[in-house]
């Protein structure tokens, strides 16, 4: 028997999962279709029905990261409850299959329900208003040139990492612990931002806020200075991995719960 | 099957709940676990389950470790707990969508002891009463047929009627490829059930022994039928005075499971001593 992974065990969780909280996540699909109803129906109402595509972003991307990191934030809810904790982890799965159904439906399942649900609002919207647009009906692209609207997706991967580790880490409450753990840490890289990058360049920098340009000030004129396409690579490479390294670390602390 | 060596384990570095307990189960027994409030008695099912882990010792299942919760090892144990949370389908779906996890599950023995608890199979499990839930747990739990089949004050919320019929069908069930142990503190509720007495007290298990052994060293009489000089622990009741004292005779009594416990967790040495 693989103790690890098996792929029939894994579907036959996957089936349990689906079948104990469809009703529910349904109800959720729902209400978020709603709401990205009365979010759009108002912008293209107080527009005329003129919602180029970068506003169509603009009303994807709020509900996108907020309704994300909430559901995300409750996955492992359960986990966190004496009573609904033991049927969990005594249920005939490895971690990893039980880590990976959580996975499954807060990263892929999410998204793909989320993307339905708003161009399935934003087609009826622009039909809706098509006469306004002259006949044409412009839809978001995500990865149209020119736009960098594709990286959403890597905000949403960092946000979810994020909100995996708090759903698993913390007992009650893991929503607020999570953006108040959020926002402590942010508060803690920007306020030790400024000093690293003083002592880094041997003077002091007019601004400094984390993984961004550092503006200097020099003869009363302000520059920005900012790194090299090769060093910003090499960041993105850093933030990836750290995705990675948070996921990673939610499956560990899977692993190690206790009732 | 079951094997603790040296546990130690605490919620807090200053409070030891056990220390050096050592504790070997085997198939085809069902086991009475006692212990006062507070002794430890579910904190060591969750040892055994996996659901906590020794801070020193192993607590390992047909020879995996619990803590490890692998497949392999939590396919071979069902775990009852005192509170339960069951999802909103019905008993039948339940069964449906739990059972193929547990290779040796028999569907028609969890119908049946449904049947035999009056519990309909279509019942929504979070809309019926806490009784019938945790028989609903109590058919699903003996039909997966379990190497190790853990219930932890499984007649907590169950009516008299219904504790009658779970004797009989635990006694219906019990296999000699089956380990069940039994956690309560409503001693009575054991009469007649269970083979092998494990007493939880001051940290430690103080007593391991078969009803039968207990029979054979001890006596439980009425004061005006004991030998005096044999007497080891004695309590007032209504009526009288009950005693254990030793079985110099060869003479086998029905063992009074309370009486016994409160000698035990009374310190009674003498008591505690003769059985070992």
């Amino acid at each position: 028997m693989n103790n690890i992974f098996s792929l029939k065990r894994f579907g036959m969780l996957m089936g349990k999962h689906t079948a104990e909280h469809y009703k529910s996540y349904l109800m959720s699909a729902a209400v978020l279709t709603g709401l990205m109803a009365i979010i759009g129906g108002f912008i293209f109402y107080v527009s005329n029905g003129d919602v180029p595509p970068k506003f169509q972003f603009a009303i994807f991307t709020v509900p996108y990261l907020f309704c994300g990191l909430i559901f995300t934030s409750v996955v492992f809810a359960d986990y966190g409850d004496r009573k609904r904790s033991i049927p969990l982890l005594t249920l005939p799965a490895s971690n990893l299959e039980k880590y990976l159904v959580a996975w499954i439906f807060s990263f892929v399942i999410f998204q793909m329900v989320f993307l339905i649900a708003f161009y399935t609002i934003d087609y009826s919207l622009l039909t809706v208003y098509k006469g306004y647009n002259k006949g044409q009906i412009e839809l978001l692209n995500f990865f149209a040139p020119g736009y960098d609207f594709w990286r959403i997706f890597f905000a949403y991967a960092f946000l979810h990492s994020i909100s995996f580790f708090g759903a698993i880490f913390f007992n009650k409450n893991h929503f607020v612990k999570t953006v108040l753990a959020l926002f402590v840490v942010g508060l803690v890289f920007t306020l030790l931002n400024k000093p690293i990058a003083d002592l880094v360049f041997g003077f002091e920098v007019v601004k400094a806020p984390p993984f961004s340009d550092v503006m200097i000030s020099e003869n009363k004129v302000d520059y920005s200075v900012e790194v090299g396409s090769s060093t910003q690579n090499a960041i993105n490479y850093v933030l990836y991995g750290l995705v990675l390294a948070i996921w990673t670390a939610a499956y560990f602390k899977l692993k190690e719960k206790e009732v | 099957m079951v094997d603790i060596s040296n546990l130690s384990f605490g919620y807090d570095k200053k409070h030891q709940l056990f220390e050096n307990l050592n504790l070997h189960l085997s198939r085809g027994h069902i086991y009475g676990l006692l212990g006062k409030n507070g002794a430890g008695k579910s904190t060591l099912l969750k040892n055994l389950a996996g659901l906590v882990f020794p801070k020193a010792g192993t607590c390992r299942v047909n020879g995996l470790t619990s803590a490890r919760r692998l497949p392999s090892f939590l396919q071979e144990l069902f775990f009852i707990p005192e509170d339960m949370h069951l999802p909103s389908i019905s008993a039948e779906n339940y069964a449906r969508s739990t059972m193929h996890f547990y290779p040796k599950f028999d569907l028609s023995l969890y119908h049946r002891i449904l049947s035999e608890f009056d519990v309909p199979a279509q019942a929504v499990l979070n809309k019926v009463s806490f009784g019938q839930q945790k028989k609903v747990l109590i058919a699903f739990g003996l039909a997966t047929n379990t190497s190790l089949l853990i219930m932890d004050e499984p007649t907590n919320g169950l009516d008299i009627p219904s504790k009658i019929q779970f004797r009989k069908i635990i006694a219906s069930v019990l296999t000699d490829e089956r380990c069940i142990i039994i956690s309560t503190h409503q001693v009575r509720d054991l009469d007649s059930l269970i083979d092998t007495l494990l007493v939880l007290h001051n940290r430690e298990i103080v007593l391991n022994s078969s009803l039968e052994q207990i029979a054979e060293r001890v006596q439980f009489t009425a004061a005006s039928k004991a030998d005096q000089e044999a007497v080891l622990y004695q309590e007032p009741n209504s009526i009288g005075v009950n005693t254990i004292s030793r079985n110099a005779e060869g003479t086998y009594t029905k063992v009074d499971m309370e009486l016994l416990f409160n000698a035990i967790v009374s310190d009674n040495l003498s008591v505690i001593s003769h059985l070992k």
